[in-house]
């Protein structure tokens, strides 16, 4: 009997920032419990960390320079097959509810749309839909009676919320808040260790994040003159979005297991994208750096009846956004899609040893990319080539700008650029190897009009930054 | 081309409920709104005058563009009914919750005491009726508090039968729903109680464990004939981040202000009302 597939993704959501981790400043029992249920992969990394691209890449196995959507307000490709259309013609239910943020995609043409909001959902708004997600969710549980198995997605949107607290700072003077007296110390978060950030970052993450940045400048200004208690008290409304969507997620739970269908139903929990939480003095997401592109990956089951590994976590498998589609077929039995890239997870989940891949690959902001190794981590950048810039950028026909590399084993936070550092050569060269390598597997066609834009804009600004 | 951001912030509205400026670019004015719902309420607001019944009527305006209907002639959108009628040592609350971006209009009926703490007594009703044109149309359900051993669980109740928990506790805390927490907070800013942490059961089905009202300071806003003072308090705890909410001195919550809503008052009664 093929199982019933549940999907549950939280939004911005990094992976460090769950109490089953060991994180003792957010509570988050119901994700935990699906910890203890199943397998959870802590080398997991989305494909890009901004909402729409990384989501395209959930739904169809593609990296986001394939799919049409390296940004929001990318538009994905026609004729890229997606998860609710090879479902259903599969003989699936597949249900959808909650956020989507697929641009270019409609979900009420690929899925059974439970809820998507009176209009749509945009980007973000978990204060208006996420319990109306859950009522839309528990009514569908409560009340499918087909013979076909369902797969069922529910796209919770906190902790995305923390970008609109982040708004508010763009237009008005909002206090240092440390003179009410509001949070005791014990319970604020504490200050990011790598609070301060690499001088010498990539031009593309410079004009997007640093000085007049093109994305959120005014927050950049704002976030300029905080206190180290504003970081804090920002981190502390993070964790507070983050347990508002593990209470929705654990009356799912709760309502699945009175029903019929829990022996039968694979949960898989993971996240879009990670969130800054004052590292390198980011806020939100758009960087390489790991909390804004290390998410957690969990597959589980609350029945003994699944051939799931319990309580199990893997640190040794990189896991990415678009190993989602091949997971969901494996276990629906549907043949998967000879040119994608991701690969089913479903034997991992069985504790089987199979080959895999060694490394993760991110991309980020049309011309970044990242490739992360067991011990290092490479981030680099393309540079505008004017001949071809509505073409996703690769080395076949773009130059390398500046680069950082990271020693994660010594360096978890990021702090020493060694990429200068003539010992590390050999690893740097073969680092780049691999990037070229794993490049050759893609397919990268023309990025739509809706993007050109950004492409422009960003190209003119790293030419007029390296000019300096 | 740059916009030149205006401070709103010393122009009348506190940084807390100020969301003027994501709404600039509309005809519709945040800030004209408030204004508005506050006169319409202190015009037409007896303060000498008690019953059992009492109803507080809210306007829900929209802090972000994000999730406001563009193509709704008013800002707002939604509204909120808060009807209260005491009897010996109970409240019985009806509220009916209406936000046309959900497209999901809630109603809760549910019981507290009224003397002291407004915890939650016996069951309750939730009913949720959606309005889009999606699958899922209304949700029904009852609720109530089972306390075993050292846990309480809040168990929720399907018209179908089936029940499942939608949080659990340990620990003293009374539990009381988010639509009473301004009698709690009145009677925290009059010290008939003192402050210490609650649990919220907002809307009857999401338990925050830990929450506590931290007193801010007080603003003055300048109405057309008269002025009104708010004495601010944070909410915060497990779940629930930091809101604010403004008591006035007729102990009627006037303003709260979430991250995505601003609750305005704009009418109290003491007829008996139904919703």
């Amino acid at each position: 009997m093929r199982p019933n597939i549940l999907f549950i993704n939280t939004d911005q959501h990094h992976h460090n920032a769950l109490s089953a981790k060991g994180n003792k400043y957010v509570k988050t029992p119901n994700i935990d419990r699906l910890v203890k249920n199943g397998m959870s992969f802590e080398k997991t990394y989305c494909t890009d960390p901004v909402c729409a691209p990384s989501r395209s890449s959930w739904i169809c196995g593609l990296y986001t320079s394939e799919t049409g959507v390296p940004l929001n307000g990318g538009r994905m490709h026609e004729g890229i097959p997606d998860l609710g259309q090879i479902l259903t013609s599969n003989g699936y239910y597949a249900a959808h509810c909650g956020k989507w943020h697929v641009d270019g995609r409609d979900v009420r043409d690929s899925f059974h749309c439970l809820y998507y909001g009176n209009d749509t959902i945009a980007a973000g708004g978990a204060e208006y839909y996420d319990t109306t997600s859950t009522h839309a969710a528990i009514d569908f549980l409560s009340n499918y009676d087909k013979e076909n198995p369902f797969f069922l997605e529910i796209g919770y949107i906190n902790p995305h919320d923390i970008c609109e607290y982040l708004h508010d700072y763009e237009f008005k003077n909002i206090p240092a808040l440390e003179k009410f007296n509001l949070i005791d110390e014990a319970a604020l978060p504490p200050f990011p260790t790598n609070f301060d950030y690499d001088t010498n970052e990539t031009t593309i993450h410079r004009v997007c994040c640093r000085e007049n940045q093109m994305i959120h400048n005014d927050i950049r200004q704002a976030t300029d003159k905080w206190t180290q208690y504003q970081w804090q008290y920002y981190i502390f409304n993070y964790y507070r979005y983050i347990e508002k969507a593990d209470i929705e997620i654990g009356k799912v739970l709760n309502f699945l297991e009175k029903t019929g269908f829990v022996d039968n139903t694979i949960i898989i929990f993971t996240s879009d994208h990670g969130e800054a939480c004052g590292a390198h003095k980011m806020f939100q997401k758009f960087t390489l750096y790991e909390e804004s592109i290390r998410v957690s990956f969990v597959i589980a089951s609350l029945s003994d009846k699944m051939d799931i590994a319990k309580k199990h976590i893997d640190n040794t498998h990189f896991i990415s956004g678009v190993d989602i589609l091949p997971t969901v077929l494996d276990y629906a039995q549907i043949d998967i899609p000879s040119n994608i890239h991701g690969t089913s997870i479903k034997p991992l989940a069985e504790n089987k040893t199979i080959p895999w891949r060694d490394f993760a690959y991110v991309e980020s902001n049309v011309w970044g990319r990242a490739i992360i190794t067991n011990r290092y981590k490479l981030v680099t950048e393309y540079l505008p080539n004017e001949d071809s810039l509505m073409l996703p950028p690769n080395s076949q026909r773009n130059k390398y700008g500046k680069s950082q590399l990271f020693d994660l084993e010594t360096d978890a936070g990021e702090t020493k650029n060694l990429i200068d550092d003539g010992e590390y050569k050999d690893i740097v060269k073969s680092l780049f190897a691999k990037l070229k390598d794993h490049e050759e597997s893609l397919e990268q066609p023309m990025f739509p009009s809706s993007v050109k834009s950004f492409i422009d804009e960003s190209a003119d600004r790293m030419i007029e930054f390296l000019m300096r | 081309m740059r916009l030149n951001r205006l401070r709103m912030d010393t122009e009348g509205l506190h940084w807390s409920f100020d969301h003027s400026y994501h709404h600039n670019g509309s005809n519709n004015d945040f800030k004209s709104l408030i204004y508005k719902s506050l006169a319409e309420y202190t015009q037409n607001f007896e303060s000498n005058k008690t019953n059992n019944h009492c109803t507080h009527e809210y306007v829900i305006l929209p802090n972000f563009w994000s999730g406001y209907m563009n193509d709704s002639p008013s800002l707002a959108i939604g509204g909120l009914k808060i009807k209260a009628k005491t009897s010996k040592s109970d409240i019985n609350y009806h509220v009916m919750y209406e936000n046309r971006t959900t497209g999901e209009t809630t109603k809760l009926n549910f019981d507290c005491s009224a003397y002291g703490i407004p915890e939650i007594k016996n069951s309750w009703e939730i009913f949720c009726k959606s309005k889009t044109n999606d699958i899922y149309s209304s949700i029904d359900m009852t609720g109530q508090i089972v306390k075993s051993n050292s846990k309480t669980n809040i168990q929720l109740k399907l018209s179908s039968g089936v029940k499942f928990s939608a949080g659990t506790k340990s620990g003293e805390n009374p539990i009381i729903c988010n639509w009473a927490l301004p009698n709690l907070l009145s009677k925290i800013h009059n010290k008939q109680l003192i402050s210490s942490t609650f649990d919220v059961l907002e809307n009857m089905e999401n338990l925050y464990n830990d929450c506590v009202f931290k007193s801010l300071e007080s603003t003055e806003i300048q109405l057309n004939d008269n002025s009104i003072v708010l004495n601010g308090y944070c909410l915060y705890g497990t779940g629930k981040e930091p809101s604010y909410w403004w008591l006035d001195d007729n102990n009627n919550v006037a303003i709260i202000s979430t991250t995505f809503s601003t609750y305005v008052l704009r009418k109290v009664s003491f007829k008996e009302d139904v919703i």
